[in-house]
């Protein structure tokens, strides 16, 4: 017997005490790799395509400038990835596989880019969008969803920044993780595909914003300088703010237990006010999103990513060169009070045992017993 | 062991759950946390924040360095919050998170003080004294504290202290490493020893049993000893075999350590990650340019085969683990 399966066991007589499964126990044997192996994965899976790339430019040196045929090796490789990716290929294959979808996307991007006639950057860079979007809802691989998701992610901030929307990217970005792991059990089918996209997503908002945050956004990656209002800033600030309603109103609604009313005005009074106070500390309503995000699916690798981004975001707030030291000290001191504020009404108002009489001491340990 | 959002996952992916029940089955196996775990969680996050938010305040309050504010007014503010944090301390329950917060918070007032000290009244002391004070005079609040991120941070205040000491006055290991390396060397041996010493005590002690720490300073004990022996194999002039005797030594450890006496898969897959990368660098550097286009296949060929070869035994030794 393995170690897992009493604590399956126990879950499962949970799921049947409350009549949500039927049948007998039957233990599963699928045993999901950790997070840090699929990190190794698609390291060596992408690194693996620079050389398959390499060899490929090299040896068609003579054809590397046609468009039309680096598109078509690019989308033959991609299909027979995806061909042998369906089939539940073994470690070498699907190693293999993954490289070369990674070096034929890099081929397809290539014969965008070359393409004699295009009529702006934006639109190539959406084309690139649309085929790494496209490529992350099909390929029937974790690693490769997880990779495409992001490449798409970069994309789309791409083709904002040259829709002059750039400063709405981090909020577009986050809404897009909060819809997708919300509703990440809507569709069973498509479950594996929300979860890896959304991490796709998540592992460049993070940086992203620290990049504004430390001086080195977008225009200075593609060595252009796009000034832009600087209420646009505060818009996309108060798209967070929306993003973040978004995501307690739907836990609210989530929960099995009535809240009072005046309880549910408290928490959103709380949440507003904590992200206006933070407009000026960029990323630390994104990490406390993506924070709660995890903590409200159980999920630790999200939890985890959303404590990093949310100490590095606070730390990192020094080299912030819009507002000068005594700004960000006062904007950091009204904010500590607040939150030290709300934590107090907490204590006062929620006592858990008034909230949950029944559940205090009775039930069974979950994934969330602290932080 | 897997988590219940894995296992439940599982059964819903196999059709045990009904899909109109699939929120019923999260929120009666816990996997959507329920109100008491939610008033927990947002208890020691509001916390967390609240606390660092007041200390990153005062921090950014001294360094701005405002004239309209005399000496005395800072240094009373600096050491009034001193004050106030281990007076919480002292009111908390022991082991508690308030009490612990408390200590973090201290720790990052005597840094401060010590900083803002040293600016006031220039010292003319070198730079590595600074942490290395601020690590030996919070050694004992660090102790009491119980707390594994308070642990972290004292490494991480030793590990700059080391550099910038290393950085004025270098090390008499030039004979066996390069200048650059010495300080690379030196960090390596220090964080392995802070990990030995980790794992030695951390059955005993549980407040350091938490996973994560070790790991975080096994990834920085293995980054460096990895980086300097990637470094030597790049660096055609530097011949010496030491940096190869100590990954060596390094692997060969985290693989008895931890496939042996405390399985860590974790570590594991790092120790894989570094031998992989050694190779594919040791095989770059072999590069033959007359046959480049056939070597360029070969070396991905390579990484694939070598990953192929790390995750199937990652997967087995898992599988081992759990059954």
């Amino acid at each position: 017997m393995s170690t897992q399966q009493p604590q399956q066991q126990r879950l499962w007589q949970q799921l049947q005490d409350k009549d949500l499964v039927s049948g007998e126990f039957q233990s599963t044997q699928e045993i999901e790799s950790p997070w840090f192996i699929k990190l190794l994965l698609a390291f060596s899976g992408w690194f693996a395509s620079l050389f398959i790339l390499g060899f490929l430019l090299l040896t068609l040196q003579d054809l590397v400038d046609n468009g039309i045929i680096c598109f078509l090796v690019g989308a033959v490789m991609i299909t027979m990835a995806y061909n042998v990716l369906k089939n539940n290929p073994s470690e070498f294959r699907e190693h293999l596989m993954l490289a070369f979808s990674f070096a034929g996307q890099a081929l397809i991007a290539w014969a965008i880019f070359i393409y004699d006639s295009h009529p702006s950057d934006l639109l190539l860079w959406f084309a690139i969008l649309v085929m790494q979007s496209s490529l992350s809802l099909v390929m029937p691989n974790y690693v490769h969803r997880v990779c495409c998701a992001f490449f798409a992610s970069i994309a789309l901030t791409i083709c904002l920044y040259y829709l002059h929307l750039s400063a709405f990217t981090s909020a577009i970005l986050l809404l897009l993780v909060l819809f997708l792991v919300l509703n990440e059990w809507r569709s069973v089918k498509w479950q594996p595909a929300f979860e890896a996209i959304s991490y796709g997503v998540v592992l460049l908002l993070i940086p992203l914003k620290a990049s504004y945050i430390i001086g080195y956004d977008l225009s200075y990656w593609l060595n252009e300088s796009r000034l832009q209002p600087s209420w646009f800033y505060y818009l996309d600030e108060l798209l967070l703010l929306v993003a973040m309603l978004y995501l307690v109103i739907t836990l609210i609604l989530r929960s099995q237990h009535q809240l009072p009313f005046n309880t549910k005005l408290v928490i959103m009074g709380a949440t507003i006010g904590l992200c206006l106070l933070s407009m000026q500390a960029s990323g630390i309503t994104i990490g406390f999103a993506l924070l709660i995000l995890g903590f409200s699916n159980s999920n630790k690798l999200l939890q985890g990513l959303g404590m990093i981004s949310l100490l590095f975001y606070i730390s990192s707030y020094y080299y912030l060169l819009t507002l000068t030291l005594l700004e960000k000290s006062g904007i950091l001191l009204i904010m500590g009070l607040f939150i030290l504020a709300i934590r107090l009404v907490l204590l006062k108002w929620f006592d858990p045992i008034q909230v949950d009489p029944v559940k205090v001491g009775s039930t069974p340990q979950g994934d969330n017993d602290a932080i | 062991m897997p988590s219940s959002r894995h296992i439940i996952s599982n059964f819903i992916k196999r059709g045990d759950v009904p899909p109109a029940k699939i929120n019923d089955a999260l929120n009666c196996t816990q996997v959507y946390p329920t109100i008491n775990n939610w008033v927990k969680f947002i208890d020691r996050l509001l916390l967390c924040l609240g606390a660092l938010s007041l200390a990153f305040s005062v921090l950014f309050f001294i360094a701005y360095n405002w004239d309209d504010w005399g000496r005395f007014g800072k240094f009373t503010l600096i050491e009034s919050l001193l004050a106030v944090t281990i007076f919480l301390y002292w009111r908390s329950p022991k082991d508690s998170l308030k009490a612990q917060m408390s200590l973090l918070v201290g720790c990052l007032m005597v840094g401060v003080l010590m900083a803002f000290f040293g600016q006031t009244y220039q010292t003319g002391a070198d730079p590595w004294t600074l942490f290395f004070y601020w690590a030996l005079l919070i050694t004992p609040w660090v102790v009491i504290a119980r707390f594994a991120p308070l642990w972290l941070s004292w490494l991480g205040l030793l590990n700059v202290a080391l550099s910038l000491y290393i950085d004025t006055f270098g090390l008499p290991l030039t004979d066996f490493f390069s200048a650059d390396d010495s300080l690379w060397v030196a960090l390596f041996l220090f964080n392995s020893i802070a990990l030995t010493v980790l794992e030695l005590s951390s059955r005993r002690f549980t407040y350091l049993s938490p996973r994560w720490l070790a790991r975080c300073i096994a990834s920085l004990a293995g980054f460096t000893i990895t980086f300097i022996a990637i470094d030597t194999i790049i660096d055609s002039q530097d011949t010496s075999l030491w940096p190869f005797l100590f990954w060596s030594l390094f692997i060969v450890s985290l693989y008895v350590v931890y496939r042996h006496f405390r399985c860590d898969l974790f570590m594991l897959a790092g120790g894989c990650l570094s031998g992989i990368v050694m190779i594919v660098t040791f095989s770059i550097e072999c590069l033959n340019e007359d046959f480049i286009e056939i070597f360029f296949l070969l070396i991905s060929a390579l990484i694939i085969g070598l990953t192929s070869l790390a995750t199937i035994w990652l997967k087995k030794v898992n599988k081992e683990i759990l059954s």
